[in-house]
């Protein structure tokens, strides 16, 4: 395993420099920042609010939307900013990824709308989209059961890696994002894209695991910061 | 669009108390299909058909092709275009208009198991390098939602592209052409995906729409006729890793049998 290199030199189950920013924006009821690698991702939350249209709230319960957008931007070629079939997709699994964690009983009749917005795009975008809209979910206080950590393994030159770069996914056989509960460890959120034998999608799965629970550390790190700064500057003005 | 499907809490009841009993409410057994019959060439005026009833679930598949331009970052290689309607004909809860993100996601579910799966040697579908090609379209429509729709709209499109024969290309004054003289798809694999619900603590195969109302967590795997896994999406709730696991095992076995049903339309498909 020392042998084996990848193009951006790293280990097979290294993830790359991760950065997370939480409050990020003054307007939104939580919001977090991003960097994974050369990914770079802005996510807001709102509410629980009112939803409109009105006869979409549910009565017992809050509702989840989320819209997953790349700018035009983000990407090597201009991206047109109308959704496409994959953002669709995407929006769809992330919210469920993120819903499964929201104690949505405690707001009935109201929604929570989760904004993930790739600003660039390098390669495990929706997986840094849900780690962060977490995040943002917990700066807007809203009660979760745990904190959805998500990072995408794959099969490259014949090699199970964790965290593929933009290239790295081009190139791959086989790509598959994981979010996970990393304290109840349940699996959030778990599709491939490619072609794996049993025994690769374990070896996939459990180090996709590994990273996750790095991750959830690393999101627990940033939240403990963003905390103390603000604990800190309360003080301060006393 | 109102997507809620509304199941008496009776009837949920009793698909939970059933489930901890390892037991269901039409009485099959947990890895077990629904009555499955698969046809072909429903629609003389498509390339390739197919209608799929799994249960009460029905889907058509039509598949049409043409030729066309590759992608611009793939210019030995035909196109193939995947798209799902959840027809209003199907269920109170779909509506007409554009596909929705359910829609969206079937369709996306169908089509990388077709891609991802090897089904279509799709650089066999080239005619002149970087210029012409064959683009494959497959429309699956839902017809009656009964539960399970991932996959019966895959088993349909799977089936319409076996039936499926393309004309052949000649190229003439520098242009490609179709002539009437026709012949297969290149086919390599044969991908087939089952769904798996989650009920309280058991895992059951192929949904109806009264379990898949009631389950926990619902995860499609796909598998090739090797037994390689080449498509995966968890679509509601959560679940744990051994769960996950054993939807991968019950998922391998279930498509096992529905590759007994696929072989006796097309026995080629080992």
């Amino acid at each position: 395993m020392s042998e084996f290199v990848r193009i951006d030199g790293r280990r097979a189950d290294e993830l790359r420099p991760i950065t997370m920013r939480i409050g990020v924006l003054d307007k939104a009821d939580g919001s977090a920042y991003i960097e994974q690698g050369g990914t770079k991702i802005l996510v807001a939350v709102y509410g629980p609010r009112e939803v409109h249209p009105r006869h979409l709230g549910l009565p017992e319960t809050a509702i989840v939307r989320c819209r997953y957008h790349m700018a035009p931007f983000s990407t090597r070629e201009r991206k047109s900013p109308t959704p496409t079939r994959r953002e669709v997709e995407l929006s769809k699994v992330i919210k469920e990824a993120l819903a499964n964690a929201i104690l949505l009983d405690l707001y009935p009749r109201t929604t929570i709308d989760i904004f993930v917005e790739v600003l660039q795009a390098d390669g495990g975008t929706r997986c840094a989209g849900i780690t962060a809209a977490s995040l943002a979910l917990a700066d807007a206080g809203i009660p979760m059961v745990d904190l959805v950590a998500a990072c995408a393994v794959g099969k490259w030159n014949g090699r199970i890696i964790i965290d593929l770069t933009g290239k790295e996914d081009e190139e791959c056989e086989a790509d598959m994002p994981v979010a996970l509960m990393p304290n109840l460890e349940r699996i959030t959120l778990i599709q491939l894209n490619g072609r794996l034998t049993s025994d690769e999608f374990l070896e996939a799965f459990n180090l996709a695991v590994k990273a996750c629970k790095r991750i959830g550390e690393l999101q627990r790190a940033a939240l403990k910061d963003y905390y103390e700064k603000i604990k800190e500057e309360v003080l301060y003005e006393q | 669009m109102s997507s809620r499907i509304i199941i008496p809490e009776l009837t949920k009841k009793r698909v939970k108390e059933l489930a901890s009993q390892r037991r269901r409410i039409d009485k099959r057994g947990l890895t077990e299909f629904r009555p499955i019959t698969i046809e072909r060439g429903v629609i003389p005026q498509a390339d390739g058909s197919a209608l799929v009833h799994i249960g009460h679930t029905k889907a058509i598949a039509g598949v049409k092709i043409d030729l066309g331009q590759p992608y611009p970052d793939m210019p030995n290689a035909g196109v193939l275009a995947v798209n799902v309607e959840l027809m209003p004909l199907a269920s109170p809860t779909f509506e007409p208009g554009p596909p929705d993100e359910r829609a969206v996601e079937v369709a996306r579910i169908v089509d990388r198991t077709i891609r991802e799966g090897k089904m279509i040697d799709l650089e066999e579908l080239v005619v002149v390098s970087g210029r012409e090609v064959y683009v494959i379209f497959i429309d699956t429509y839902l017809v009656d939602h009964d539960g399970n729709m991932i996959d019966a709209c895959v088993l349909a499109s799977v089936v319409a592209l076996l039936d499926a024969t393309m004309r052949k290309a000649i190229i003439s004054e520098g242009r490609a052409k179709l002539i009437e003289e026709r012949e297969p798809l290149p086919v390599r694999h044969y991908p087939l995906t089952a769904t798996i619900c989650k009920i309280g603590e058991t895992l059951i195969v192929d949904p109806t729409l009264e379990e898949e109302e009631t389950a926990e967590a619902r995860i499609t795997i796909g598998f090739d006729e090797e037994g390689r896994i080449c498509m995966v999406q968890h679509s509601i709730g959560t679940l744990r890793y051994g769960e996950l696991y054993q939807a991968i095992n019950l998922s391998r076995e279930a498509t096992l049998r529905l590759r007994e049903d696929l072989r006796k339309v097309f026995p080629d498909a080992s």
